[in-house]
């Protein structure tokens, strides 16, 4: 059996804005992660719809992008300063272990 | 209870109990968080403990900004539908709300320009920043113009990313931050600059403002939203 590991990356988008995450996985899942950073996300009140929907994702490039697609089609939500792909990349630079952009 | 006010006026504009409305206002030192983002992230505590500085967090999106008495804030509450701005793109709404106050700082010789995303710069440093929201009927954009704060204490209490100065090409917070006073060499009050902001309010949308106070209704509203969010760890602190 393997332990839940803490994984964290901050994550410069090309749009200018920071997508910083906090995450716990265990088996390359996510049990749980947080997203926080200086970027606008309209309604508001949707990215913990996001946070929530993320866990028990397999932290893979595939799994993660049909995640967040059905995420910003169900919910209707805007981003600005980020793009939606830019979510999947920031987790996947936690995966990896630290910064990107 | 500045951050409740905030909140009150879109809420009353958008349900049509208060006309469309530009709220000038001051803090005393505060560091005040994007709705996104991690407090133990962005906030360096001891410098706020050693410093008099309060953390607060606002409903909208963006970055952290620090706030002092040398700091003008404006906020712009449209109700929903108004023809001076779309209202379903965040960007049009920082690009043409920050209009007036381009033009104001202009009109005062400040060589103010607005940067997308949600800045006002001058030469590459940061003047103003924006944020805003579309939500409860109404198109809300707010902003902060450092008029003349103590940027070694805004240094000092806001952890900026290295990822984020990196891009800038700067070593530190303070080098990416500007004035009014600086820029103009001189000294210049916040009521200086509100007045001219006024003016290029008034000149950039062809309105004329008229000064007012707030209705009982969004002083009751404030207050309760001061009750049970804006007072609260939960909400300031706790993400």
């Amino acid at each position: 059996m393997t332990g839940a590991t803490s994984l964290s990356a901050d994550y410069k988008a090309p749009g200018g804005k920071l997508l910083r995450i906090r995450l716990r996985e265990t088996s390359d899942r996510i049990d749980s992660v947080e997203i926080s950073g200086d970027f606008f996300l309209i309604p508001e009140d949707s990215l913990p719809k996001l946070e929530k929907m993320l866990e028990d994702v397999p932290l893979k490039e595939k799994e993660l992008k049909l995640l967040v697609d059905r995420f910003f089609r169900g919910t209707s939500a805007h981003a600005l300063g980020v793009a939606p792909d830019d979510f999947v990349r920031a987790i996947l630079a936690a995966k990896s272990g630290g910064s990107g952009s | 209870m500045n951050m409740s006010v905030e909140e009150a006026i879109p809420r009353a504009v958008g349900e049509g109990e208060a006309p469309n409305t530009v709220r000038f206002w001051h803090n005393s030192n505060t560091v005040v968080l994007g709705c996104f983002q991690s407090a133990a992230l962005e906030v360096n505590f001891d410098a706020c403990k050693e410093t008099g500085t309060t953390v607060v967090r606002r409903f909208t999106g963006g970055g952290a900004v620090y706030h002092d008495v040398g700091n003008l804030n404006y906020a712009i509450s449209l109700k929903r539908g108004h023809p001076l701005v779309p209202d379903v793109d965040l960007q049009l709404v920082f690009q043409k709300l920050s209009e007036g106050a381009v033009k104001g700082l202009r009109s005062l010789g400040v060589n103010a320009e607005f940067q997308p995303i949600n800045d006002i710069q001058v030469e590459g440093k940061k003047l103003s920043g924006a944020a805003g929201s579309i939500r409860w009927g109404a198109v809300f954009h707010h902003g902060c113009i450092l008029v003349a704060s103590d940027l070694a204490i805004l240094g000092r209490v806001l952890n900026v990313p290295q990822v984020k100065l990196a891009a800038r090409h700067v070593a530190s917070v303070q080098k990416r931050v500007t004035t009014v006073r600086d820029e103009l060499g001189e000294n210049v009050t916040t009521r200086d600059v509100r007045d001219r902001i006024v003016w290029g309010i008034e000149n950039s949308y062809s309105v004329r403002l008229e000064e007012g106070t707030l209705t009982k209704s969004e002083l009751s509203t404030a207050k309760e939203l001061y009750d049970t969010k804006y007072s609260k760890s939960a909400w300031n602190l706790e993400k």
